[in-house]
């Protein structure tokens, strides 16, 4: 299996905040989940691997681009949608189609009309006067009709109800299950990458702190609660994140540290982040 | 070429739905400059055309499309081409219209015409030539600013420049013509390049 994303030493500085990861990898086939606060530089990598920003120093590569900024054919393989980068709000679907058919080489105009009408799209209402759900939703069928082979999505499902959050990550399983295509995805909803990721990445200020695969990292962790008065039983090494209760206290540890008289559960995603982000244990 | 073309389409779109008023004020300082002929009319025909360009980057800075294109499988120096060739289309377009209604009111008269053709594009040139690079360095509300700055700085050369051809006696008219249409075209070439080095350098930061 080939890498669609590779990043080495890759530093980048804007104002006080640097983002600075030594590897950082996503396999083709693969969909890859990015994980952090705002401000942990989720928007910046993607911007990176779009070519909207320059690295300061490192090595990028996309689908095999060392220059993804200069070289139009591997964008023409691109899928995108990031935060703030919009397209034109008087167009309406039908006038996007016609531009985006002149853009792209293998766009698909037959799929990107199934698109608009699995949505439910108005092909006449410009993208201005839609919902946000309706807008992320033309942001999809535009990047989805061109073939794509790579997917760089910042936030797709961010403020959509549940219904069209569904939607939306059934349409991208069912791109994903095509092994010549690869999603990175960043998102603050990790119910969402959970249910579709296959690797995950959790940023904090610019760094990499974790990254695996997810099932793995699932049964990594264990979330064991124990009551207060057998705190002083666990051994404090193995605690990677605690949450601590007037009666008893939440901890996060691996799976092969958990004490026996713990009471062990599985746990998702974002307890993970959650437990590790506050005064945790990375490691 | 085909991409520039449908860079200017998306262009064409985004300004037909919101251009309405605007559009009738072009018809109507261009039947004006027909009737009458003069500076104001002929120039604000065309001024107001070229300020329909400016409102496509108004659009695109503020939706993000500037980012989004830059993501897209087009050159950066294509987009920057697409937008001198709209402007251009429009200073054309406003000389097209400011023709027509002088043949009809006025009939063929060739100096008329020919006056009216160098200020149309002189001033098309002009204004599109010092907004572009401005717009695309520092926006579209900040370039404004600027603008004012940089058309005082030009406007009072001009004239520096016209009080010492008085005072040298020199009154060659069509001499004046041609240099000012070969010093706006230098102007756009001028501009066009720097336009390009704004946007190949161009980082979305805040995007």
């Amino acid at each position: 299996m080939g890498q669609a994303i590779i990043c080495k030493g890759l530093k980048k500085q804007l104002g006080n905040f640097t983002l600075d990861y030594p590897v950082f990898t996503v396999a083709e086939g693969t969909v890859h989940g990015l994980i952090g606060a705002n401000g942990s530089g989720k928007t910046t990598t993607l911007k990176l691997l779009l070519g909207l920003l320059r690295q300061d120093a490192g090595d990028v590569a996309v689908l095999g681009s060392t220059n993804i900024g200069v070289d139009d054919q591997a964008r023409n393989s691109i899928g995108f949608m990031v935060d703030g980068a919009g397209i034109p709000s008087m167009l309406n679907p039908i006038e996007l189609g016609r531009l985006f058919q002149s853009l792209y080489t293998y766009w698909d105009a037959s799929y990107y009309q199934q698109l608009l009408m699995q949505f439910h799209l108005d092909s006449k209402k410009p993208y201005r006067k839609c919902s946000r759900g309706m807008k992320v939703k033309i942001q999809l069928a535009l990047a989805l009709s061109h073939n794509a082979k790579l997917l760089i999505l910042d936030e797709p499902t961010s403020g959509l109800d549940p219904v069209s959050r569904d939607e939306i990550i059934t349409l991208l399983s069912r791109y994903s299950e095509d092994e010549n295509h690869t999603i990175l995805i960043s998102s603050h909803i990790t119910s969402d990458l959970e249910k579709l990721c296959d690797y995950v990445t959790f940023l904090e200020d610019g760094k990499i702190r974790l990254s695996s695969e997810k099932d793995e990292l699932l049964e990594r962790y264990r979330l064991i609660q124990i009551p207060s008065t057998r705190i002083a039983d666990v051994e404090p090494n193995t605690i990677k994140g605690r949450r601590d209760g007037q009666f008893q206290s939440e901890f996060l540890m691996r799976t092969e540290e958990v004490p026996p008289f713990g009471e062990a559960q599985r746990v998702t995603l974002e307890q993970i982040i959650i437990m590790l982000s506050v005064g945790g244990d990375w490691s | 070429m085909n991409t520039i073309i449908t860079l200017m389409l998306k262009d064409w779109y985004v300004l037909k739905s919101k251009s309405g008023l605007t559009l009738f004020l072009i018809v109507f300082f261009a039947v004006f400059a027909g009737l009458q002929g003069g500076f104001l009319y002929t120039a604000m025909c065309t001024m107001m055309m070229v300020m329909l360009t400016i409102t496509t980057f108004a659009y695109d800075q503020s939706d993000g499309w500037e980012a989004y294109v830059s993501a897209l499988p087009v050159s950066r120096k294509a987009v920057v081409q697409s937008k001198y060739l709209f402007g251009l289309l429009t200073v054309l377009v406003s000389v097209v219209l400011v023709l027509v209604f002088s043949l009809v009111f006025r009939g063929f008269q060739v100096d008329v015409l020919l006056n009216a053709l160098q200020l149309q594009i002189s001033i098309g040139i002009f204004f599109l030539s010092l907004n572009y690079p401005l717009i695309l360095k520092f926006g579209f509300e900040k370039s404004r600013v600027w603008y004012i700055l940089v058309t005082f700085l030009i406007v009072g050369a001009g004239s520096a420049l016209s009080s010492i051809a008085s005072q040298t006696g020199f009154q060659n008219n069509s001499l004046v013509s041609v240099f000012m249409v070969i010093l706006v075209v230098a102007l756009l070439v001028v501009s066009y390049f720097i336009s390009l080095g704004i946007l190949k350098r161009k980082e979305f930061i805040e995007i």
